[in-house]
């Protein structure tokens, strides 16, 4: 059985359908990426099925679990993790209890009454925290303003935020967006990590084919909310109906 | 890090004594609990008593405890509004409910302060735990304006339709009672102590100061702490890690509501009374003053702007000419605060000493802010 | 009840829905089409009734204007009606430019912080000047009393209805129907309904907050002043008056649907009466009724009557 499955997923903002009956299936140990052009419904399908969104129609299922109706931090502790898009990280707050407030949710679910206890006498989150710093390289950075970092920086504390949460599954919106040639490609290195040392699933909506057809195992295409073509990335390089779509006809992207 | 290490660098090399020794200190809760403690203990001797100084302050006992038990009631609200980023227009509901509630208590029931004051603490929670199902479903200011009419229907229930329980404007009286059945609470101490706290009843508030300060700055230490502060910088985001938001909202506010009670139950001890005006948005409003004022998010802050407050309430009021202007006066400091230096004073302070630390760095910060002020005053 | 109960239980409701109403429009339109939430609106209000107050009499007050004798012009109450919305739009305009055009782009609550401060500051500054305690509108002769037609003499009914509440109401609704025609049928209108209804799409049209905003924003200081004229004459000048109305005003628009016009008119309405069947039927209830209002309503209905924008969500 697929690790995560939609059935039929439909999203209507008004008369505009943002999602038409979308059916993906994501096996446990892969990396899918989610391609299409912009305003296809990429990021539609991704808050449909983390919660922020409720479906007008149609079924997520996350391994046997149904998720339609379930709140975004329920199916977080069922192990579904995110990073935004947008760098979506506590600006006040250090690099490290950036870090730290994803890792208490991983280590103790999503409320317990402790406010009598001491941070620092949590060891696992403390040991989770530390080992996520140096992971993402930003351990020399810990105890600085998150919104005093560099823009790549911020991006990859996003990353290091959604991996703290613990997840099963991970979704990636354009996590290389913004980032100079080095970071891009340390972030792919990143990836690949998660896939093979952490055992994460993946899925990736990223912009940068070359990024896309390098790493995914499957691609899933979606355009004006119609999922046109999934497959192998030789499949959708080749796919008819995506070069029309998306790739514009012949030269790649 | 534990008192015996920071002892032990202190024993070994002078120059260990630097500022990040201090900032590490400084942070310890021992160290937070000490000074609370020696506040206490210095606070109404230097303020009313004090030679030299005290001519300064013009000030008296009976206002330092005044001040202590608002510092409680600031360091309440601090938890939702500075920690947490709700906003509550109304929380004189918490003051005068205790308040009301801990008078009722001691007329009908039984007159002990330890258990009036928990009584007071108690309704406090119950109100609480009510206005937090309407309230957290509101976000900004909806809010801030909702926990106002909840306060504002609070007070002018109490003071005609139930005038029959609350006296109505009279409000209630309140004999005094020992503590515990034995302790005078007016008993009057002689020398050292007496010079230093005067009586029991100072005492037993500024125990319940030192005890609000530890039990904050445990919450602050504790996961709580942390997951507050995400709540307020990123409600989204803190949700998508798998926190519990509403819940740690509740949590929030039910810690506040307890505090602010406790302060309600402390004021009709101290008072002997409690009427109708501890409900009235003024009340709400003063509290926003003093915690903004004297800086949000921080345990100092609440603390100082509850004293600069009363010190112009209490004292500038009193003054020839310039006591008419008190609160002209604090209401144009306060606006000066949330326009242009939200840390408040006590931001002001640590900003102040940093920089006589560092004076290459105050001088770019300066710069830095007046380019920012020159900048946004452009372009908005 | 007799036809001379239901027209004055009608007129309590109606003249007191108007003046929440007069003062909420402003706030409610500022509110939903710049996001941005102006405790200092009640300033308008506040003074509005002092101005018409020195417009229309001339009285001797406390403060500093102690030792002064009689202040004021005395032309009588209709000059001050005409006069001080017009005292009270440039105003507007100063506070648009100077308190409000620099907060747009914060935080909702430091807007609500700083207006309250503005608020408290300008109550005081009044108090100061016109001293603490009360003072009432002179009414001229033809304003007290129950309303006389010269053809029919009094309308039936219509002896319960003071003529002041009746003033009151018919130019509330001429100005509110004015509102709603402007927002219909001028350019204007229709930039800062645009503005309201896609922020975004008007801030690249460039028009968000350019003169139509501007012009929007002291009309409904306009209309507060007018309100603090009016219900000067309903009520007592004291210089706490501006937190008294600004507080149900705010309830009323958060109540009606931020963003919603239509939701502040029947918040307002419903506010009125409220307010009246509690006069009738529990009078010690009367001030609490339209608190208890707001919360029932936004227990059931937490993004009010008409939600149409979702601020800070």
């Amino acid at each position: 059985m697929a690790l995560l499955e939609t059935r039929g997923l439909t999203k209507e903002f008004g008369g505009l359908t943002a999602l038409d009956g979308v059916d993906i299936a994501v096996e446990e140990g892969e990396l899918v990426s989610l391609i299409g052009p912009n305003g296809a419904g990429k990021s539609t399908l991704i808050n449909t099925i983390t919660g922020q969104l409720s479906p007008t129609a149609g079924d997520v299922t996350y391994a046997g679990t149904d998720l339609v109706g379930m709140k975004p931090f329920e199916i977080a502790q069922l192990g579904v993790g995110r990073s935004f898009q947008t760098a979506s990280i506590l600006p006040e707050l250090t690099v490290r209890e950036n870090i730290q407030v994803a890792s208490f949710a991983a280590e103790h679910g999503s409320f317990r009454v402790n406010f009598l206890r001491r941070r620092d006498s949590f060891d696992a989150v403390q040991e989770q925290t530390n080992e996520i710093l140096e992971t993402i390289d930003l351990d020399s950075k810990a105890d600085m303003d998150a919104q005093s970092l560099p823009y790549g920086d911020k991006r990859r504390l996003e990353v290091a935020i959604g991996l703290a949460t613990d997840p099963d599954l991970l979704f990636m919106d354009e996590p290389t967006a913004g980032m100079s040639p080095t970071e891009t490609e340390m972030t792919v290195d990143l990836i690949g990590d998660l896939l093979t040392d952490w055992g994460m699933t993946i899925f990736l909506v990223e912009h940068d084919m070359d990024i896309v057809f390098d790493v995914s195992d499957r691609i899933f295409t979606l355009h004006q909310g119609q999922l046109i073509a999934r497959g192998t990335p030789e499949e959708i390089r080749e796919h008819p109906a995506v070069r029309e779509a998306y790739l514009g006809g012949g030269d790649g992207a | 890090m534990s008192m015996d290490t920071i002892r032990n660098s202190f024993d070994g090399d002078s120059s260990v004594l630097s500022w990040e020794t201090w900032n590490q200190i400084k942070h310890t809760e021992r160290f937070v609990f000490l000074s609370s403690v020696l506040f206490v203990l210095l606070f109404s001797y230097t303020f009313g008593r004090a030679p030299v100084i005290s001519d300064v302050f013009q000030g008296y006992h009976g206002l330092a405890m005044t001040i202590l038990i608002w510092s409680i009631f600031a360091l309440g609200f601090n938890l939702l509004l500075g920690q947490t980023g709700l906003l509550s227009f109304g929380h004189a509901m918490f003051f005068g409910t205790a308040s009301y509630a801990a008078a009722l208590f001691a007329i009908h029931v039984y007159n002990e302060p330890l258990l009036v004051v928990l009584v007071g603490t108690l309704a406090a929670v119950t109100l609480g735990v009510v206005a937090a199902l309407i309230l957290l479903r509101l976000h900004t200011v909806y809010f801030s304006i909702v926990a106002l009419a909840i306060a504002q229907f609070l007070y002018f229930l109490a003071r005609e339709p139930l005038v029959e329980v609350t006296k109505g404007i009279n409000g209630l009286d309140i004999p005094r009672a020992p503590l515990l059945g034995l302790v005078e609470l007016e008993h009057e101490y002689s020398g050292l102590v007496g010079t230093l706290l005067v009586n029991n009843l100072y005492i037993f508030i500024g125990a319940f100061f030192v005890a609000v300060v530890a039990l904050i700055t445990r919450i602050r230490k504790s996961p709580y702490g942390l997951i507050f502060k995400a709540i307020r910088e990123n409600e989204t985001r803190t949700a998508f890690v798998g926190l519990d938001v509403w819940r740690y909202k509740f949590a929030a506010f039910i810690l506040s509501a307890a505090i602010v009670g406790l302060a309600g139950g402390l004021m009709a001890v101290n008072t002997q009374f409690a009427g109708v005006e501890r409900l009235y948005w003024s009340v709400s409003g003063d509290i926003v003053v003093m915690t903004v004022l004297g800086g949000l998010g921080t345990l100092a802050g609440p603390v100082i702007g509850t004293f600069v407050f009363f010190y112009f309430k209490g004292i500038v009021n009193g003054f020839p000419t310039l006591g008419n202007y008190w609160l002209l006066l604090l209401a144009l400091s306060f606006t000066a605060v949330v326009w242009a230096y939200p840390d408040g004073i006590w931001g002001m302070l640590t900003d102040f000493t940093a920089a006589l630390r560092d004076p290459k760095e105050l001088l770019s910060n300066a710069r830095q802010r007046i380019s920012d002020l020159v900048s946004t005053g452009g372009d908005r | 009840m007799s036809i001379d109960g239901i027209v004055g239980f009608l007129f309590i409701a109606l003249s007191v829905a108007s003046l929440y109403l007069l003062v909420a429009v402003g706030l409610s339109i500022v509110f939903g089409s710049l996001k941005y939430v102006n405790m200092a609106h009640g300033v308008l209000y506040l003074a509005g009734a002092y101005i018409g107050l020195l417009i229309a009499s001339s009285e001797e007050y406390g403060g500093l204007l102690g030792e002064a004798g009689q202040v004021g012009l005395g032309w009588g109450f209709v000059p001050a009606l005409i006069l001080t919305p017009i005292v009270i739009f440039v105003l507007g305009i100063v506070m648009e430019r100077f308190v409000a055009k620099p907060f747009y782009e914060r935080d909702l609550l430091d807007q609500l912080l700083v207006t309250f401060g503005i608020l408290i500051a300008a109550q005081e500054v009044v108090a100061i000047i016109f001293g603490r305690t009360g003072t009432i509108y002179p009414r001229p002769e033809w304003l007290t009393g129950a309303i006389s037609l010269p053809a029919i003499g009094t309308p039936p009914g219509m002896s319960a209805a003071s003529t002041i509440r009746v003033l009151v109401v018919a130019l509330t609704l001429f100005l509110i129907l004015a509102i709603f025609a402007f927002f219909k049928y001028t350019d204007y209108g229709l930039a800062v309904r645009a503005g309201t209804e896609d922020s975004e799409m008007a801030q690249m049209l460039g028009i968000r907050v350019g003169r139509p905003f501007l012009l929007i924003f002291a009309v409904g200081s306009a209309y507060a002043g007018l309100a603090g004229v009016l219900g000067g004459s309903l009520f007592n000048v004291t210089s706490g008056i501006g937190m008294e109305i600004i507080i149900p005003s705010l309830v009323i628009v958060i109540m009606g649907g931020v963003g919603s016009l239509r939701g502040t008119v029947i918040g307002a309405l419903l506010a009125g009466l409220f307010f009246a069947t509690a006069t009738e039927l529990v009078p010690s209830m009367t001030r609490a009724s339209i608190y208890l209002l707001a919360i029932v309503v936004l227990t059931l209905r937490p993004n009010g009557i008409y939600p149409s924008t979702e601020i800070g969500q």
